[in-house]
């Protein structure tokens, strides 16, 4: 159990441990990404309403889904940061808010570039996109927070009490949008629709989002490492 | 408390400075549309929340910055005081100063464009509530950019301030479509309480992290 | 009183000192000497509880009193002196404004704007705080830079007396106006 734990305490472990299961994951991550989406993308069926525009749920759904994640995983990062004082979570955080601004770009990009063939608009002030939108601007916010500080310490502290009072406001801003926007006109779109999703293509799917997620951790290995030696380097 | 009033009223600019951009922008808001338009009612909401807005950021804008820098916040802890305590009171000090004024002169406006027609005590709580929340809510972002300006702070903190736009969005609807607003009313002063205490002290964290 | 444990301060990777055990007992003088960036602030900062060490900690027994003055001075430019003075020490002070104005010399009428005062009467006015209240322990930045040498000697009167009194002081200065029971050298690492 030791063994296990002192990654999380010694940077050097981390390391070590990060360049040693890097290739795997990264090997694992594109094999079920691309099965997903070859799957999805050639075989799985047309949609009656949308026809071909639908797969674009491949790239979409798994980014929307990670872009709320990765917030989770930072947050918790920081709540271990300041209750804990644990050495490698600052990189881990600002790793963390590298992916999660890019991911939830994705995920606002494709889900617009979807949004013109179903619906004739590229943007609607929806619950659900209007707190995507304002997570986007979170996490920039949080890369320029912590890079406006010259001393490291006071930097990942206040980055990290940004991003634990952030994860409050995420829930909160998705409630009260949802219950202005039903004031104001009824929901005309709902993206919640998997329950009704074909078994065919519900496997890519999930395929995609799972092969997806063990990339986007590939990825903050890679990231994380470059982050821990400019810190270094610093 | 007391004193922190009293400082805060001897340096008129930056108690007056708030409450007559605000009363600027709400003079020239009528005369950009045309004055007898209908447009006037139903723009008029946006106009006062997005103008409490800008007020809550100018006026919070600085808020610790005197007392960071002239090393009264140092004193004061080596002192074993508490920075809560001072954090607390400078807020509730531009409350009454600046935000109650603000309040009035919304309530005043909003009559005069003919958005509120009755219900004036409870529009003007609400203003007064709403004008708390976002206060706090900048306090923190300009105790996070204490010596960065102001706009790091506000980028940081906009987020939090969305949901109490919203929320005070619907309070307006509903009280100028004369729908019993009660309930939002005491949702806005809980939420008002809460987000005033939890902020003071997420401020007092940043300060002393700034001091560090 | 007051003892330190070990400590160690760096500032990103530079580290300014580490390793430091002392103990301060009442009526003791530390001198803390260096040169200049070598930590003499962020000693009396950590001492007093303003900034968290790198490593190690700092004890106090009891509740104890303390007081930092440092370099930035903590003066309303918009208040009057008078109304500075008594901000400094609260409403109830030992001695009044005029007492004190007349002890260290201070010209000053009580209701000129302290924005008009110079550096050295604005520092006047900030001593005030040592005639007023009896501290425990007192950490003092450069307390004689910028006063005439008159003044030095008052002020230095005053923390002799507080020193018979069981104070702890300690102070940084450049100047070897006053000397200490203990000398902590920072840029050698010694203490004696």
């Amino acid at each position: 159990m030791k063994n296990l734990l002192l990654p999380l305490i010694s940077v050097k472990e981390y390391l070590n441990l990060n360049k040693m299961i890097y290739p795997y994951v990264l090997f694992l991550g594109i094999f079920f990404m691309l099965l997903g989406w070859i799957v999805g993308l050639l075989f799985a069926p047309i949609d009656a309403v949308q026809g071909h525009s639908y797969r674009i749920i491949y790239l979409h759904v798994p980014m929307a889904i990670y872009s709320q994640l990765i917030y989770w995983f930072m947050a918790i990062w920081s709540f271990s940061f300041l209750i804990w004082k644990i050495k490698i979570a600052p990189s881990m955080i600002l790793s963390a808010a590298y992916i999660g601004c890019m991911v939830t770009f994705l995920a606002l990009l494709s889900g617009s570039v979807w949004g013109i063939p179903t619906w004739g608009t590229w943007w609607q002030w929806d619950a659900r996109i209007t707190s995507t939108f304002i997570l986007f601007i979170m996490y920039l916010a949080l890369l320029t927070v912590n890079n406006s500080f010259q001393n490291t310490n006071t930097a990942d502290q206040i980055t990290a009490w940004i991003a634990l009072v952030g994860v409050i406001n995420i829930p909160i801003i998705k409630k009260s949008v949802d219950w202005w926007s039903t004031l104001h006109q009824p929901a005309s779109i709902s993206l919640t629709t998997e329950s009704s999703i074909d078994l065919s293509m519900l496997i890519p799917l999930l395929i995609s989002i799972i092969g997806v997620g063990i990339f986007l951790f590939s990825l903050g290995l890679k990231v994380s490492r470059w982050v821990i030696y400019r810190r270094e380097s610093d | 408390m007391i004193t922190e009033l009293f400082k805060l009223f001897q340096r008129t600019r930056d108690w007056l400075g708030p409450i007559l951009i605000f009363t600027m922008i709400m003079i020239a808001f009528p005369l950009s549309l045309n004055i007898y338009s209908a447009d006037l009612i139903s723009s008029f909401e946006s106009v006062l929340v997005i103008s409490l807005l800008m007020i809550a950021f100018i006026s919070c804008d600085g808020i610790f910055n005197e007392d960071f820098l002239d090393g009264s916040f140092e004193m004061l802890i080596s002192e074993g005081g508490s920075l809560f305590q001072a954090v607390f009171e400078k807020l509730c000090a531009s409350f009454v100063l600046i935000s109650f004024p603000i309040a009035l002169a919304g309530l005043l406006f909003s009559i005069a464009n003919g958005a509120i027609n009755q219900n004036y005590m409870i529009a003007l709580l609400g203003i007064f509530f709403v004008n708390i929340i976002l206060n706090s809510i900048f306090a923190f972002g300009s105790a996070i950019s204490l010596n960065k300006g102001a706009i790091l702070g506000v980028i940081s903190v906009l987020p939090f301030s969305m949901p109490a736009i919203i929320l005070f969005g619907r309070f307006l609807d509903s009280i100028s479509s004369n729908i019993s607003s009660i309930n939002l009313l005491q949702l806005l002063g809980g939420t008002s309480i809460i987000t005033f205490l939890i902020f003071s002290w997420l401020c007092s964290r940043i300060i002393k992290l700034h001091i560090e | 009183m007051i003892s330190a444990h070990n400590l160690s301060y760096k500032i990103n990777k530079n580290t300014l000192f580490s390793g430091l055990n002392f103990d301060c007992k009442s009526g003791n003088i530390f001198q803390i000497l260096g040169s200049n960036g070598s930590g003499k602030t962020s000693l009396l900062k950590i001492l007093s509880g303003i900034t968290n060490p790198t490593k190690g900690m700092v004890t106090l027994k009891g509740s104890i009193r303390k007081l930092y003055l440092g370099h930035k001075i903590p003066i309303k430019d918009y208040l009057t002196s008078e109304q500075n003075y008594y901000l400094l020490n609260g409403k109830d002070t030992l001695k009044d404004y005029d007492a004190y104005c007349d002890l260290i010399n201070l010209n000053v009428p009580k209701s000129m704007l302290s924005a008009n005062l110079s550096f050295g009467q604005k520092k006047k006015l900030i001593l005030s705080k040592i005639f007023n209240q009896s501290y425990d322990i007192l950490f003092l930045d450069e307390p004689f830079v910028g006063l005439d040498a008159e003044t030095v000697m008052i002020i230095k009167k005053q923390i002799l007396e507080m020193k018979k009194k069981g104070a702890g002081i300690f102070l940084t200065s450049h100047q070897e106006t006053l000397e200490g029971d203990v000398l902590i050298d920072l840029d050698k690492g010694e203490i004696s």
